[in-house]
């Protein structure tokens, strides 16, 4: 496998076929109570996954992405709308869901403290089996979790050590490891490969997508980086202060920005082609404002190179534009997507 | 004049805070005091002693209150309590809280001269100890005060008593009539906080040195002895105040111990008599009177650090 | 907690925590502190289970060589007024001062990591009740409050042992909380909590061993201090009860004594100086050996 840096893909099959929706996330909202007043991370929120798709959600730091995440694998209760895997509510007690809870995993931006660095690999391997009465002594899941290690690459002298004893690429293949032995469908990741070294993140994205094919799985992954997730991701989702400003096909989405954030996204990250070079870089002014009080009108006006009067008072709707294409909560779609 | 009442205001909440904090603490303490003596059995059966004959513990009983069912006996209790009305000493027949009260000035005295007695020991000890100078008396002293850390207050009394009283005749050892009998009592109320702090001031001092102005002193000229005294000492006082005042609010355990030992007519050692004598009337009133002096102590404590390192303030928000 | 553990349990730990280094490197501070906790362990040993005799040396009284100084026909730290050897009475001692002291350390422990558990992993009125808790304690004049217990309930080791440790609990409750909830915030912990891990084997597995290494340099101090209690409040009287050789209670024996016989203040004095220098000095080597880890951890 060539570690060149750039995590560019072979082009792979797809099994474009399966269409049945695996989770439903409807008009969902997550608030926090901050001093007396509601931090509303995630603003009515829905969106469709299906299985076997890998769909992305990008958005700046702080935009709720990794709230929304959160709330759907059942780590934060949300405050409004309902998250549905497999048809099942997720928040909704009851031993229903306790028995598929599992088929939902997390994996965390950074491995390393995620894994106990008390724990041997073996022990960090079977404290959720065991959690979730996947066997009842440690022996009957050695060979389960020796093929596991192999599968992301990794040999059964592992077992025995430490987290401390590994580097950081080798940690995400352990704490996807120890995700895959729980048998799940849908991974939520949240910016698997941002905290890893540029010389490793080409080779956690082949393994994520070679696992994905040979063991049924289901993407929801979190990034920052628009040009990396188009390269993975069927479908993406552009976040912006609780809220989905843009959402459609990965490549679509990516070559032609409707919503100037996405625009503005796509336009911060560095470009590795000259030809892209081309392209007017559009910077952001300022910091996102401060989803306690967010603005009225469409959110991102405070921001927008474009915004005009009615930004301020009138609120978009995410809903295709007039010509036609993926749905985008903006007034003047495509006026600068491809400035 | 808004600002005028908004301190007011601040000030008013603060006491009423304060004065609740108290009472819960005093609640508390009064409901387990009642309770553990009520745990020994029949307090009417201690008060008449050995010669207690039937129709003298029911005129006791009857007395005391101590026919009644037990919850009326708890409320007529804390009713007294908050008139700090806690009886007549079984002993001695008197008030109670006259006798507690007539016993507290000399404790005081205690604590004044014990604690400026530790802050005259820790206070050139520790800057010595924090100094460069003279290094193998450092190293000795060191070890010396680390040692002097375990062994307890009244160890150091007895072997003070051995030396200065009863071999030298330097001191009276016991009571508090003559002129120079509060030195020995101060030592050893001293000698229980002594080293700890010695020690902190030490560790001060010696970072202080190594601080940006200290360093541009030494560079400026400044003899070795300014640069201690002028620059480093003042910042390592200021981080030892927390601890002074953690001390100053012990210092009541040390206390007992040693009116204990040198006979000396506060309330630690009323406390220990009169619970060796059952005498709970007066028990209750040293409890009450010491958890309020305590608390006053601690209280007035706080707020002088805070005048004094405005940090301890922000730390105690935070 | 039994006294050997105690003695034995800090040096236990140190051993563990030595042992990935080689001998040959450990500071020579290091080798006399185990040196000095394994000796005081083994004779601690000697005296809860009175090998050798030692309760029948220790009692036997012999009139006609009574307060004899150090050194004198055998008697390694001289006779008490009965004529009893006291180097065998302290070390008889041994089983009531520390296990005493240990005994309340242990129940201090207890309500103090137990109630600072429940305060890292319940809600926050929990915290808040274990916070007003503390501090009511901390407000308590704990000696006055002690000497009233013991008074009352009545002497002995037991009773000693609790009344010193109902009031010596908040700093265990202190650390436990501010360390907990350090690691509680920790990735591996919501991690746990996502796989669905019962929260009392998060308590167990994840949290506890993380703080660890500081309740365990808690503890040290809080065992000297608490020893120190221990025999202070025997030295007043209140100890296990008469002629029962408890370091305190031998201090006042031998203060009674002090005109005639003023060597018989050195054996009891030193033997609680002994122990209380030795806790305090495992304590430090721990801080120092938690605060080396944590750096090593850091970098």
């Amino acid at each position: 496998m060539s570690a060149t840096g750039e995590a560019t893909l072979p082009p792979h099959p797809r099994p474009k076929t399966a269409t049945t929706p695996l989770l439903e996330v409807a008009g969902l909202h997550v608030t926090f109570p901050v001093g007396g007043r509601r931090l509303q991370a995630v603003r009515d929120v829905s969106l469709t996954i299906n299985e076997g798709a890998v769909f992305a959600i990008v958005g700046e730091s702080g935009c709720g992405k990794s709230s929304l995440v959160r709330a759907i694998c059942g780590m934060y209760q949300p405050s409004a709308g309902s998250v549905r895997f497999r048809g099942i509510d997720v928040h909704a007690p009851g031993e229903h869901w306790r028995q598929i809870r599992r088929g939902v995993q997390l994996l965390f931006q950074e491995p390393l403290p995620s894994l106990n660095p008390r724990h041997t690999i073996r022990r960090i391997f079977w404290e959720p089996m065991q959690a979730n009465r996947l066997a009842s002594d440690m022996r009957e899941v050695e060979a389960d979790m020796r093929a596991q290690l192999a599968s992301v690459g990794l040999g059964a002298e592992a077992l025995d050590r430490y987290p401390r004893d590994f580097s950081g690429g080798q940690l995400q293949r352990i704490a996807l490891a120890r995700i895959l032995l729980l048998k799940p469908q849908l991974i939520c990741a949240d910016e698997p490969v941002s905290a890893l070294d540029v010389s490793v993140q080409a080779q956690v994205v082949h393994l994520l997508e070679r696992l994905r094919v040979e063991q049924a799985l289901t993407y929801l992954i979190i990034s920052h980086d628009l040009p990396l997730v188009s390269r993975i991701a069927d479908r993406v989702a552009v976040m912006y202060l609780g809220e989905v400003v843009e959402t459609g096909p990965a490549d679509v989405v990516s070559r032609e920005p409707q919503h100037p954030y996405t625009a503005a996204l796509r336009s911060a990250t560095p470009v590795a082609r000259m030809d892209e070079l081309q392209r007017k870089r559009i910077i952001l002014k300022g910091e996102p404002p401060s989803p306690i009080d967010p603005p009225s009108g469409c959110a991102f006006h405070t921001r927008c190179p474009i915004a005009r009067a009615r930004c301020r008072t009138e609120k978009p709707a995410l809903q295709p534009p007039p010509g036609g294409g993926h749905r985008v909560a903006c007034h003047f779609p495509g006026e600068m997507g491809n400035a | 004049m808004a600002a005028f009442v908004d301190r007011g205001l601040s000030v008013l909440k603060s006491t009423g805070l304060l004065s609740l904090q108290l009472l819960s603490l005093l609640l508390v303490t009064v409901t387990l005091l009642f309770f553990l003596v009520r745990l020994t059995g029949d307090p009417a059966v201690v008060l008449s002693g050995e010669s207690g004959d039937l129709d003298a513990l029911a005129l006791l009983r009857t007395k005391y209150g101590l026919d009644q069912p037990l919850y009326v006996q708890y409320f007529t209790f804390l009713a007294n309590a908050a008139q700090l009305d806690f009886g007549v000493s079984w002993v001695e027949g008197r008030d109670a809280l006259a006798i507690v009260w007539q016993r507290i000035p000399s404790t005081l005295f205690l604590a004044a001269t014990g604690m400026a007695m530790n802050l005259a020991i820790s206070i050139p000890l520790g800057t010595f100890l924090g100094t460069q100078l003279a290094p193998r008396m450092r190293k000795a002293l060191d070890i010396f005060i680390f040692v002097m850390q375990g062994v307890p207050g009244y160890v150091v009394a007895l072997f003070l008593i051995q030396l200065l009283v009863v071999k030298y005749h330097f001191f009276p050892s016991v009571g508090n009539e003559s002129g120079l009998s509060w030195v020995l009592p101060s030592l050893t109320v001293a000698s229980f906080l002594a080293p700890k702090l010695a020690r902190v001031i030490a560790v001060n001092v010696a970072e202080a040195m190594q601080e940006d102005y200290v360093v541009m002193a030494r560079a400026q000229g400044a003899r070795y002895s300014t640069q201690v005294i002028r620059h480093a000492f003042p910042n390592a006082i200021l981080g030892a105040t927390a601890l002074i005042g953690t001390q100053v609010a012990g210092l009541v355990n040390g206390i007992i111990i040693t009116e204990t030992i040198f006979s000396w007519p506060g309330v630690g050692r009323l406390l220990l008599d009169s619970v060796l004598l059952l005498d709970f009337p007066v028990v209750q009133a040293v409890v009450v009177l010491t958890t309020i002096m305590v608390f006053m102590v601690n209280w007035g404590t706080d707020r002088l650090m805070e005048v004094i390192d405005p940090r301890l303030k922000r730390e105690a928000r935070a | 907690m039994s006294p050997v553990s105690a003695a034995g349990a800090a040096g236990e730990a140190k051993v563990a925590q030595a042992a990935r280094r080689p001998i040959a490197e450990w500071p020579w501070r290091r080798i006399i502190i185990v040196v000095a906790g394994v000796l005081t362990a083994i004779l601690v040993l000697f005296s809860v289970f009175g090998w050798g005799g030692l309760d029948e040396l220790a009692s036997r009284r012999d009139l006609s060589r009574r307060l004899l100084p150090p050194g004198t026909e055998g008697h390694l730290l001289g006779t008490d007024g009965l004529g009893r050897d006291t180097l065998m009475r302290l070390l008889v001692g041994t089983r009531y001062t520390l296990i005493i002291a240990a005994l309340a350390t242990a129940i201090a422990g207890s309500i103090g990591i137990g109630l600072g558990l429940l305060a890292v992993v319940g809600p926050a009125w929990v915290r808040a009740l274990v916070g007003r808790l503390v501090d009511l304690t901390i407000a308590f004049p704990s000696l006055v409050l002690a000497i009233v217990m013991v008074g009352i309930l009545g002497r002995g080791n037991l009773t000693l042992a609790i009344a010193l440790g109902v009031f010596y609990w908040p700093s265990f409750t202190r650390v436990t909380l501010a360390q907990g909830r350090g690691v509680e915030v920790l990735q591996y912990v919501s991690a746990a909590r996502l796989f669905g891990v019962s929260r009392l084997r998060i308590i167990l597995f994840h949290i506890l061993p993380g703080i660890a290494p500081t309740l365990s340099v808690v503890t040290a101090f809080q065992f000297a201090s608490l020893l120190i209690s221990t025999a202070g409040l025997s030295f007043l009287g209140l100890g296990p009860g008469l002629g029962v050789p408890e370091w305190g209670s031998m201090l006042a024996e031998a203060r009674a004594e002090m005109t005639r016989a003023p060597w018989l203040l050195i054996g009891p004095g030193l033997a609680i100086a002994w122990t209380v220098v030795l806790a305090n000095l495992i304590g430090d080597e721990l801080a120092a050996g938690t605060r080396a880890n944590r750096r090593s951890a850091d970098s």
